[in-house]
């Protein structure tokens, strides 16, 4: 057992700055900021006994530690992005100490103003669309998706006295082609979706759909993307969002819009 | 649709697309960042393979499982749908 501190960083922000303290990560330490320059980290101490590899292998496998940890991190760095911009780190990135830390502002300072810059002003935001393939399917019957089938539902009336097996295949052959042209549809809407919502923002980014055991949600994520929205685009944005929205609520599909967040995805993620 | 600001919380696996595998990767003298943690055991694996980013340009690929939800924690997912979008959202100052 060692109480040896470590320094929790979760962003870098213009020197200029001063974000107010709030309790960290490890609710025992509040927030400071260590400046380098025209560049600050806002940190927090964390027992490295607590947050050493070992202890956090384990540790993040408990959803009720991660949950915090991740919560605690994001407020930190939206809050300091909230007041001007904020690169955030990647959750649990700790320093040894104070010296560390500005080592880290001088060595990227060049990478970590340009990513500043970049993104001041803007917002990440969160778009996904869910499908529910089984309403979507129900309610192109009379539709272009259903013409495919009744044509080739006709088929079967000549192969019905042949054979009833043969009668089966051609339905379960009809069913699949069926199944597929629905999927190529999805597969297209949700490109179509990105392509309009990505000409709204400054960048975007297409992400794995969700883990459904996280995530809890229904139907098919075709969607899952991530966008850097100027502030005063942002009207646009949303706006865009909405009309697709009511353009395809018939179709059942559902466009789930959240953020804002600081921009996790739009400050580059490899060293130089 | 889920917005801060408006009294309710992000969701936790949108929080997880974000913090977990992206943010500026910082060089120097680091003592443990996430990236360098040998993530060894199963659930946390399937978890951060649900949130890595695939190609900007690539299509999502489409889940073809139907399996039940199983909500897993109390931060479950609070989408709120846009089937009828409206409210101006407020921001967090």
């Amino acid at each position: 057992m060692s109480d040896e501190l470590g320094l929790y960083t979760y962003c870098v922000i213009d020197g200029a700055q001063v974000p107010a303290s709030r309790a960290g990560v490890d609710e025992q330490h509040c927030t400071s900021v260590l400046r380098d320059g025209e560049l600050a980290a806002v940190v927090s101490e964390v027992p490295l006994s607590e947050f050493s590899e070992q202890a956090l292998k384990e540790r993040l496998e408990d959803l009720t530690f991660l949950e915090h940890t991740a919560r605690a991190h994001d407020e930190v760095a939206f809050d300091a992005h909230a007041i001007d911009a904020a690169c955030p780190l990647p959750m649990c990135t700790i320093f040894a100490g104070p010296d560390s830390v500005r080592d880290m502002l001088a060595r990227d300072r060049e990478r970590l103003r340009s990513a500043l810059e970049r993104i001041r002003g803007h917002d990440e935001w969160s778009v996904k669309l869910l499908a529910d393939r089984r309403n979507i399917a129900a309610g192109s019957q009379q539709s272009a998706v259903g013409s495919q089938r009744s044509a080739v539902g006709s088929q079967p009336s000549a192969a019905k006295s042949s054979s009833p097996g043969h009668a089966f295949f051609e339905r379960k052959r009809a069913q699949r082609a069926h199944e597929r042209s629905v999927g190529a549809a999805l597969i297209d809407t949700a490109s179509e979706l990105h392509r309009t919502l990505a000409t709204h923002a400054a960048e975007s980014r297409r992400l794995k759909p969700q883990n459904r055991a996280i995530s809890g949600h229904q139907g098919e994520m075709t969607l899952n993307a991530t966008y850097l929205v100027a502030r005063e685009r942002w009207e646009s944005f949303a706006g865009c969002v909405e009309s697709f929205a009511a353009s395809h609520a018939e179709r059942a599909l559902n466009v789930a819009l959240s953020g804002p967040f600081a921009p996790y995805n739009f400050v580059g993620s490899s060293p130089p | 649709m889920s917005l801060r600001g408006d009294g309710r919380e992000v969701a936790l696996v949108d929080l997880l697309d974000r913090v977990l595998t992206t943010g500026v990767v910082v060089a120097g003298d680091v003592t443990i960042s996430l990236a360098d943690i040998d993530l060894i055991r199963l659930d946390l694996r399937v978890l951060l393979a649900s949130v890595a980013s695939i190609d900007a340009s690539g299509p999502a690929a489409l889940e073809l499982d139907d399996q039940e939800p199983a909500v897993v924690s109390s931060g479950e997912a609070r989408h709120r749908m846009l089937g009828a979008p409206r409210a101006e959202p407020e921001r967090r100052p």
